[in-house]
């Protein structure tokens, strides 16, 4: 009797249970590979930045189906021509010829310049954004920064 | 069923528990990274500005908290931030010092004249559960155009006796900027790099006199001036500390006989501290017998209510007692209420007392708050048994109370004197207690006061001297009886002022004269307080509150006291600086300090001088936290955006004759600005400007002499900032994922230009993007031409992006101000 109490418990329980437990876990993990790509992709993107030369700066977009300024262009130092876009999803980064995703859960990125007149501060924002199981939950990170173009 | 739900109860709470922990997990390295990157973000933006547009913290604050300890921060320039980033609020804190290099090593100097080198702090603190967190990020900043190491001056500092026995670690300092300065090596050698010009040289070193002269040196040129310093000679400065914070039972009679054949007994009590402490209402006088589970309170009838400083106070079964040939007037007399009144102190063996034969043997008497605690106790012992309560040990010398026998506390360590107060507590009954039998000594009341010579020993009593030679000592416990010694050794020849400090209780004793291999006994006939009793040396520690102490000296740059005297400040603990000998002392609860010497210029003839973070420990003396004032004057201004309407937060600076900025102030919110540290000296004074800004006049000259305060007029700044404020909302809910602002004068119709080199060339965009608690910050120049705002903000459908655009028009920003309120609802 007892026993079947307990497996008659278990059994109406047990689905709603594991089903949250999953989720919970899916939230944290993506909340964790986020807040990591966002910070990894923005530490790239600054480092280059930090090596660009200012006046060669051109803020833009892609193409006219994409956000305004998600597109920067310059040259670095050793003259490499570097182009960082929103394609969609995607953030790309672009070598002189050699293209590379950095993430495919982008949701925002705009480039700024605070004060127009000063090509050397560009402002960089960056949003990530990840659908968790069964598509009820999304996972939003968002980071920014200031970053001296020293060139 | 009931297993059932037991055993579902416990997975659940499990799972809860697991699924917690790992949350915290994950949510404590979040955290920490991005909190280490906002750190960083800070710090480069500080490093992306101009030198001396970064402003060095004038006034610092403290952030106290058990788990992160103390953290400094600029409170005006760069107030706290509050980032909300990941889902966590983070709080960023700025904190700007100037710093010089000495002997390879940074020195903090707090707000002083310009070094070419500030040091930059940014802590960043959050929350973790109930504890909170900090990652702190460090930096130097130098000033590339800075020119002050065009010019030594170097030399070597040696004993005067003998030009060859350099001495090391000693310390060169030029008083007009502190951040001039080095240290000797082993050999004496010293070398300070600084800008040209006069200055005092300052040299101090441990077991020296110190040095003062007055030194220019040129522009690209190296000037060497070796220095001969005086040795100090020493003595030693001893003495005993006492504390005396509570009143004391000081003679108890069980049975004596007065004229009248009445059968009298009493219980003296004696108040050693400084104040008048209230009996009635506030003071329980308690007996207990041996084998008695409690003490008794004994009822009494108040004549006096209160017990004066240095006074007795005598509580008694009949008044006046006569005993010894004399008469006194008891203070409070025991009720006819009690329980076998008026027979209540019981003596043991024969009496000619009725009733009394060997009642007490074993008994114990006490003075006891309303709410139970023990003000003083004694119990004493027959020898046949104890009693139930008493201090330490308790009193015995074999035959318990006797009739016709006192009890009586010692004035000193030397016994009962007549003329000292009975104030000797060691906290042991059988120390602190002596008896005669018959009777020898006097019955006092609250008529009489004496000299308390003695108290409580204060032993580990902290005790230094303003001499910067002797170090730190302690009260220990010495003699039989016992009583608290100091001996303060290598004390300079000279006068001084010595601090004792214990727990919440501290003395100072100043005028305090030492001769060369001598001793000084402490407090004497000369110092301040002088002696209590002649020949006595016995310091007295009063109770202060729960405070530790600061002292050292304020001194002018050649080494004199200044009058009128000094103010020092920490925080809203003041003092005066001795105009005698310059010296000074604050009492403030435990913390971090900076301490401020003449603040606001309170003293016009001289400048401030900040000392920072000096701790202050619950009942220790921070000592020798010394400053070297010099002559200076004030000058102040007006800014403005327009010759009329101030302009705030504009840095002005005032440069001397080699261009070196000597002080560095921002205009307040009424546009006026004031450079209060100021050397004696020529200056021209100048905005420190943004790209894009212009003054008129350009710069103004100004001669500053002792206690001046010059008005340098007004300054208009062209072009400067001010800012645009608001949020971006969908559906009435903050956007998290970012929303692109774009400020300009002309319509974007089309929407935003790409930006080039060309482009910003002919017309300014001001661009920004909406942070994660949905408001966004536009940092745009002041115009009379109004802006239009527009906002972007990019959605998906699938990995289809879309827009929604807002756009606000005729948006005036006036400078140095903010425009609020320009909303964007998608």
């Amino acid at each position: 009797m007892i026993v079947v109490a307990i497996m008659g418990s278990l059994a109406v329980i047990g689905p709603n249970l594991y089903k949250n437990v999953r989720r919970f876990f899916f939230l944290s993990n993506a909340r964790l590979e986020l807040q990591r790509t966002a910070r990894t992709t923005l530490s790239l993107i600054t480092r280059q930045l930090h090596q660009g030369v200012s006046s060669s700066i051109s803020i833009s977009r892609a193409s006219a189906g994409q956000p305004y300024y998600s597109q920067i262009t310059y040259s670095d130092i050793n003259s490499r021509q570097i182009k960082l876009y929103q394609n969609g999803k995607k953030l790309m980064m672009v070598v002189n010829s050699s293209t590379k995703t950095l993430t495919s859960d982008l949701r925002y990125l705009a480039f700024a310049l605070p004060r127009s007149e000063d090509m050397g501060i560009v402002s960089v924002s960056v949003t990530l954004e990840k659908s968790t199981y069964e598509g009820k939950t999304k996972a939003l990170h968002m980071a920014s920064e200031r970053v001296r173009v020293m060139n | 069923m009931m297993v059932a739900g037991v055993l579902l109860t416990v997975v659940s709470i499990s799972l809860v528990g697991v699924m917690g922990n790992i949350g915290r997990q994950i949510q404590g390295s979040k955290s920490l990274t991005l909190a280490t990157n906002l750190a960083q973000e800070k710090m480069q933006i500080l490093k992306q500005q101009a030198f001396n547009r970064i402003l060095v913290t004038t006034a610092t604050a403290f952030l106290t908290d058990p788990n992160i300890g103390t953290v400094p921060f600029d409170p005006s320039y760069y107030p706290p931030e509050f980032v909300f980033e990941g889902g966590i609020a983070f709080q960023r804190y700025t904190h700007v010092q100037v710093v010089t290099e000495n002997s390879g090593a940074l020195s903090y100097l707090g707000s002083v004249p310009d070094t070419g080198m500030k040091s930059l702090v940014v802590t960043v603190v959050w929350a973790q559960g109930a504890e909170k967190r900090k990652v702190q990020a460090r930096s130097v900043t130098s000033n590339i155009d800075t020119t002050m190491s065009n010019a030594i001056i170097k030399g070597k500092i040696t004993v005067s006796t003998n030009a060859a026995t350099g001495i090391p670690n000693a310390l060169v300092t030029m008083a007009e900027n502190a951040g001039y300065r080095d240290s000797t090596d082993a050999s004496g050698n010293f070398s300070v790099n600084l800008a040209p010009g006069s200055y005092t040289m300052n040299v101090t070193a441990v077991g020296y006199f110190p040095y003062y002269q007055t030194i220019s040196v040129a522009p690209n040129a190296t000037v060497t001036q070796n220095v001969g310093l005086p040795s100090m000679s020493s003595g030693t400065v001893r003495g005993t500390a006492w504390i005396n914070d509570h009143i004391v039972i000081s003679q108890v009679v069980g049975s004596t006989l007065n004229a009248a054949g009445f059968c009298q007994e009493f219980v003296e009590v004696f108040n050693p501290t400084t104040a008048t402490v209230a009996l009635n209402g506030n003071v329980l006088l308690k007996y207990q017998l041996e084998g008695e589970l409690v003490p008794t309170p004994i009822q009494v009838a108040y004549t006096n209510t209160s017990v004066p400083a240095g006074s007795y106070f005598l509580y008694a079964n009949t008044s006046p007692v006569t005993m010894n040939g004399q008469s006194r007037v008891a203070d409070a007399i025991f009720s006819n209420l009690n329980a076998g009144y008026p027979d209540l102190i019981h003596v043991r063996g024969p009496s000619l007392c009725a009733g009394e034969f060997n009642l007490g043997k074993d008994d114990a008497i006490g003075l006891s708050t309303f709410s139970g605690g023990w003000i003083d106790l004694w119990g004493w012992s027959s020898g046949g048994g104890a009693p139930e309560i008493f201090e330490g040990s308790y009193f015995f010398q074999g035959n318990g109370l006797r009739d016709n026998e006192q009890f009586v506390r010692r004035s000193s360590t030397a016994g009962v004197t007549s003329g000292y107060g009975r104030a000797y507590d060691t906290n042991n009954n059988n120390v602190d207690i002596i008896n005669a039998w018959p009777i020898v000594h006097d019955v006092k009341n609250s008529a009489i006061t004496e000299t308390v010579t003695t108290g409580q020993p204060a032993y580990g009593a902290y005790v230094t001297a303003t001499d910067g030679l002797s170090q730190l000592t302690t009260a220990v416990q010495t003699g039989a009886p016992p009583y608290a010694e100091f001996l303060l050794t290598s004390v300079a020849t000279g006068t001084w002022t010595v601090y004792l400090a214990s727990g919440s209780a501290m003395a100072e004793v100043s005028s305090v004269t030492v001769s060369a291999s001598a001793t000084t006994l402490i407090p004497n006939y000369a110092t301040v307080p002088t002696w209590l009793a002649a020949g006595n040396n016995a310091a007295m520690l009063r109770t202060e509150a729960y405070n530790g102490y600061i002292a050292g000296s304020v001194k002018s740059a050649f080494g004199a006291s200044i009058s009128p005297s000094i103010s020092i400040n920490a925080n809203s603990f003041t003092a005066l600086a001795s105009v005698t000998n310059g010296t000074y002392f604050i009492s403030a609860p435990p913390g971090t300090y900076d301490v401020i010497a003449n603040p606001n210029n309170l003293n016009s003839l001289y400048v401030y001088q900040t000392m920072p973070s000096v701790t202050v420990t619950l009942g220790a003396v921070t000592n020798n936290v010394n400053f070297s004032l010099f002559q200076g004057g004030q000058a102040r201004g007006f800014c403005t955006r327009d010759g009329v309407n101030a302009l705030p937060g504009v840095a002005f600076e005032a440069f001397d004759v080699n261009d070196i900025s000597r002080d560095q102030e921002v205009s307040s919110t009424d546009g006026t600005f004031k450079l209060v540290n100021l050397a004696t000296g020529t200056y021209y004074v100048m905005p420190s400007l943004e790209a894009g800004e212009a003054v008129t006049p350009s710069s103004v000259t100004v001669n500053i002499t002792a206690g001046s305060n010059i008005n340098l007029g007004t300054f208009t700044v062209t072009g400067a900032y001010g800012f645009i404020r608001g949020s971006v909302t969908e559906a009435g809910a903050a956007i998290r994922s970012g929303v692109l602002v774009i400020c300009s004068t002309s319509t974007l119709a089309s929407g935003p230009p790409t930006l080039d080199n060309a482009v910003v060339s002919q017309a300014a965009y001001y661009t920004t993007n909406s942070v994660e608690d949905g408001t966004y910050l536009l940092e745009v120049r002041g115009s009379t031409v109004p802006y239009k705002v527009y906002a972007y903000y990019p959605k998906f459908t699938g990995s289809n992006v879309s827009f929604s655009t807002g756009s606000a028009t005729s948006v005036t920003v006036t400078a140095g101000a903010s425009t609020t309120g320009v909303n964007f609802a998608f």
